[in-house]
C-alpha cells in the first residue's frame, strides 16, 4: 500500500507544488497518473520513491517512510523514469549486474519480453536507438516481478507498433499484489490497461476514481449532432459526430473515454461531485 | 437525435468470445484461452477479461473447472444463438420498425426484398 | 544504518560490470604512464642507477594526484538528473551505497597504484643499478592520515556535489585550510602574545618566550590531543558527515 498524507511539498518557496495533498494507493490495481504539464506527475513519483523528500506531511510505501530509502522497499520496487540512463553495455551485462538487486527478477520473462520487443539479445545499449533501449528498460522493469512499478510516460519515444508491445509485456507480467502507477499524457495508448484514474491538478488530487465506478455513475455516447437528451454534462466534438458524457440512473455499463473525462474535468472544469456524492 | 451508447469493454470482449464459439473455433466442451492470455493478446486489463468470463459463466456460455480454466459449455452455440435472438428482438427490431414506418415501408415490400437479397445471396455462392 | 554483506557484493559487483571498461581504461593508462616515467627514468640515469627516493615520489605522487581524481569522480551519477534518481532508488542502503564507492576510491584503486609502483620498482633493481628505498614508519603514518583526510574530504564532497566536484572540492578545501589556518594563527597570537618578542615585520624572527611548564604542557598534553584527532577523528568524522549528505541527497 502507498500513502500519502497532508504532504507539502515545493521546489522554491514561492509556489508550493503540492499542499494537503492525500492519497491511498491499494494493490491489486493499475493507476493512471493524469494532468497538465507541469502539474508534478513526474515529482508525486520521486516522492514516493524516496529520491526527493516531502516538506511536511508523509509518504510511506508498505508503512515505511519512504524518504528512508529502506532497501527492503527499494527491491520491491522500479521506477522508470522519463529520463533513464543505460550505461554503454551488454544487454546480458545490463542484466548481470542489475538482475541480482531484484530478488524477484525472471531472466527468462525479460529475455521473452525482448522477444516480443523485437531486440536482440545479444545487443549492445550503446547501439539501440532511445525507443530500443526504453523497451530493454521496460522488458526490465516488469521482468523485476516488483510489488511497486512506476512508470513515467512509459510509451513516450516508442513507435507504433511498440506501443501494442509495450501494452503486451506489461500485461503479461502482472501480478495480483501489484500496484502499477503510470503517468502518461498519452491516455489513448493505455485507455484499456487502466483500472483507476489520479488527476492532479492545483497541487491537490481532484479527481480519483476507478474505471469500475465511472462505468456505474456515468454515460459515455455518441451522436451525430449536438442536442437531444437530457442530462448530458459534458460533449465535445470528434471526427464523425459528437461523444458525451452523461449521468447514469440505470446504471447502464459503457466504454469510459478516459481522454475524454479527463478534458471534461480539467479543461471545462466539469463538475461531477454531485453523481459520485454517495 | 439518439445517442448511441459506446458498448462497455467488457461486453465487447463478450461478443468476441461469442463470435468465436459460434464459428467453432473454440469448440464446445474445450478449453478458452485463460484470462491472462486472452489479457495479453488483446491488450486489456486481465481484470475486466475477468468480468467477462463471470458474464458469460452466468449466462451458462463458459464454465470453471477449478484448477483448470475456463471451457465452453455444451450447446454454448444455440444459448449464444437465442441471446442474440432476443437482443434482436428488443434493441435492433424496433428501431427498424421505426425506421419501416418513417420510410413507408410494409411488410409486403419487406417480403420482396428480403427475397430478392436471399436468392441473389444463394445465386452468388452457387458461383 | 543497514547493511547486508550480499547486498554489498552485488553493489560492489554492479559497479564492476558496468564500470569495468573505464576501469580497464584508467589501469590501463596508468600502467602506460608509470612505463614511460620508467623509461624516461632509466634514459636520464646516471652512474649510480636509479635513485630509491624516485619511486618513493613517484609513488606518492601517483596516489594522492591521482587517487583523489578517481574519488572525485567516484559518483559520476549524480552528473545528471536521471543518473541521480536511478543511484538513489537503487536497491541498497544508503550506507552501502556510499561504502561500496568508499571501498573502490579508498581501497581497491590505492592497492593497485601501490602494487603497480612496486613491481616498477622491483624491476628497476632487477634490470639495472638502483637502489630500493623504503618509508619510515613515521613518514608513512603521516603520508597514510594525510591521505585519508584528504580522500575523506573529497568523498563528501563527491556526495554533496553534483558535477565538477575535483575543482570544487580543491577550492573550498583550500578556502577552508586558509580560513583555519588563519583562524588557529589568530587564536594563539591572541592567548600568547606576551610570550613573543620580536615582530613579523622583521622577518622570521620570532622568538616564543614560553616557561618551561608551559612548553610541558603543550608537548604533553596539547600536541598528543592534536595528534590523536588527526590519526583518528578527522577522516572518520568526515565519513560519518558524507553518510548524512547521502542520506539527504536528492534527485
Amino acid at each position: 500500500m502507498i500513502n500519502l498524507e497532508k504532504l507539502h511539498f515545493s521546489y522554491s518557496k514561492k509556489k508550493p507544488l503540492f499542499s494537503d495533498l492525500d492519497l491511498e494507493l491499494k494493490p491489486g490495481k493499475v493507476y493512471g497518473l493524469l494532468g497538465k504539464n507541469g502539474t508534478g506527475k513526474s515529482s508525486l513519483l520521486k516522492l514516493i520513491v524516496g529520491a526527493i523528500f516531502a516538506k511536511r506531511g508523509q509518504v510511506t510505501v508498505d508503512g515505511v517512510d519512504s524518504s528512508k530509502r529502506d532497501p527492503s522497499i527499494l527491491n520491491n520496487l522500479f521506477f522508470l523514469s522519463e529520463n533513464y540512463e543505460t550505461p554503454a553495455v551488454k544487454i546480458k551485462d545490463y542484466i548481470a549486474a542489475n538482475g541480482p538487486l531484484y530478488p524477484k527478477f525472471d531472466e527468462s520473462k525479460f529475455y521473452s519480453f525482448l522477444e516480443i520487443f523485437e531486440i536482440d539479445q545479444q545487443a549492445n545499449l550503446e547501439h539501440l536507438s532511445y525507443g530500443q533501449r526504453k523497451k530493454v528498460i521496460i522488458s526490465f522493469a516488469v521482468a523485476t516481478n516488483v510489488k511497486y512499478l512506476l512508470l513515467d510516460e512509459p510509451t513516450n519515444g516508442l513507435d507504433i507498433p511498440s506501443k501494442s508491445q509495450f501494452r503486451k509485456a506489461l500485461l503479461s507480467g502482472f501480478h495480483d499484489d501489484q500496484i502499477v502507477i503510470i503517468s502518461t499524457h498519452q491516455i489513448r495508448d493505455l485507455n484499456q490497461l487502466i483500472e483507476s484514474i489520479i488527476i492532479i491538478e492545483e497541487g491537490k488530487i481532484l479527481f480519483h476514481k476507478d474505471v469500475f465506478e465511472l462505468e456505474e455513475k456515468l454515460l459515455f455516447s455518441k451522436s451525430l449532432s449536438e442536442d437531444g437528451e437530457a442530462e448530458v454534462m459534458y460533449s465535445e466534438m470528434v471526427p464523425g459526430g459528437y461523444i458525451h458524457i452523461q449521468s447514469n440512473p440505470k446504471g447502464e455499463p459503457s466504454e469510459v473515454e478516459l481522454e475524454v473525462l479527463f478534458n471534461a474535468i480539467v479543461q471545462n472544469k466539469t463538475n461531477f461531485d454531485q453523481i459520485f456524492k454517495d | 437525435m439518439k445517442f448511441k451508447k459506446n458498448q462497455t469493454i467488457y461486453l465487447q470482449i463478450a461478443d468476441f468470445i461469442c463470435e468465436n464459439i459460434l464459428t467453432h473455433k473454440w469448440p464446445q466442451e474445450e478449453k478458452i484461452s485463460s484470462v491472462r492470455e486472452l489479457a495479453a493478446s488483446i491488450e486489456v486489463n486481465p481484470n475486466t477479461v475477468m468480468r467477462t468470463y463471470s458474464h458469460l459463466q452466468e449466462m451458462g456460455v463458459i464454465f470453471n473447472k477449478r484448477g483448470i480454466g475456463y471451457f465452453v459449455s455444451k450447446g454454448a452455440p444455440n444459448k449464444i444463438k437465442e441471446m442474440q435472438k432476443q437482443e434482436f428482438i428488443k434493441q435492433e427490431l424496433p428501431e427498424i420498425f421505426k425506421k419501416m414506418q418513417l420510410l413507408q415501408i410494409d411488410f409486403q415490400e419487406l417480403e420482396k426484398i428480403y427475397k430478392s437479397i436471399n436468392s441473389n445471396g444463394q445465386k452468388s455462392d452457387q458461383n | 544504518m543497514e547493511f547486508n554483506i550480499t547486498r554489498f557484493g552485488n553493489l560492489i559487483k554492479r559497479d564492476f560490470i558496468i564500470y569495468r571498461k573505464q576501469i580497464l581504461i584508467i589501469m590501463l593508462g596508468l600502467i602506460g604512464l608509470l612505463l614511460l616515467i620508467y623509461g624516461f627514468a632509466r634514459i636520464t640515469e646516471d652512474a649510480n642507477g636509479i635513485n630509491g627516493e624516485f619511486w618513493k615520489s613517484i609513488g606518492l605522487a601517483f596516489v594522492f594526484i591521482v587517487g583523489l581524481t578517481f574519488t572525485s569522480i567516484v559518483f559520476r551519477d549524480f552528473r545528471s538528473p536521471g543518473g541521480r534518481l536511478q543511484f538513489l532508488s537503487l536497491p541498497a542502503s544508503n550506507f552501502e551505497k556510499l561504502a561500496s564507492r568508499w571501498l573502490y576510491s579508498l581501497i581497491l584503486f590505492p592497492l593497485f597504484i601501490i602494487v603497480a609502483v612496486w613491481i616498477l620498482s622491483t624491476l628497476t633493481i632487477a634490470t639495472g643499478p638502483g637502489i630500493r628505498a623504503y618509508f619510515e614508519s613515521q613518514e608513512l603514518t603521516y603520508i597514510t592520515v594525510g591521505f585519508l583526510i584528504l580522500h575523506a574530504t573529497t568523498l563528501l564532497f563527491a556526495v554533496w556535489f553534483n558535477n565538477l566536484v575535483a575543482i570544487k572540492s580543491t577550492i573550498i578545501s583550500l578556502l577552508i585550510t586558509f580560513l583555519w589556518g588563519l583562524l588557529m594563527v589568530g587564536m594563539f597570537w591572541l592567548i600568547f602574545n606576551q610570550y613573543f618578542e620580536g615582530s613579523f615585520r622583521a622577518g622570521p624572527s620570532v622568538h616564543v618566550n614560553i616557561d618551561s611548564t608551559a612548553q610541558e604542557f603543550f608537548r604533553t598534553k596539547v600536541a598528543p590531543v592534536g595528534d590523536f584527532l588527526l590519526k583518528f577523528f578527522v577522516a572518520p568524522f568526515l565519513w560519518v558527515v558524507s553518510y548524512f549528505k547521502m542520506k539527504e541527497k536528492e534527485a
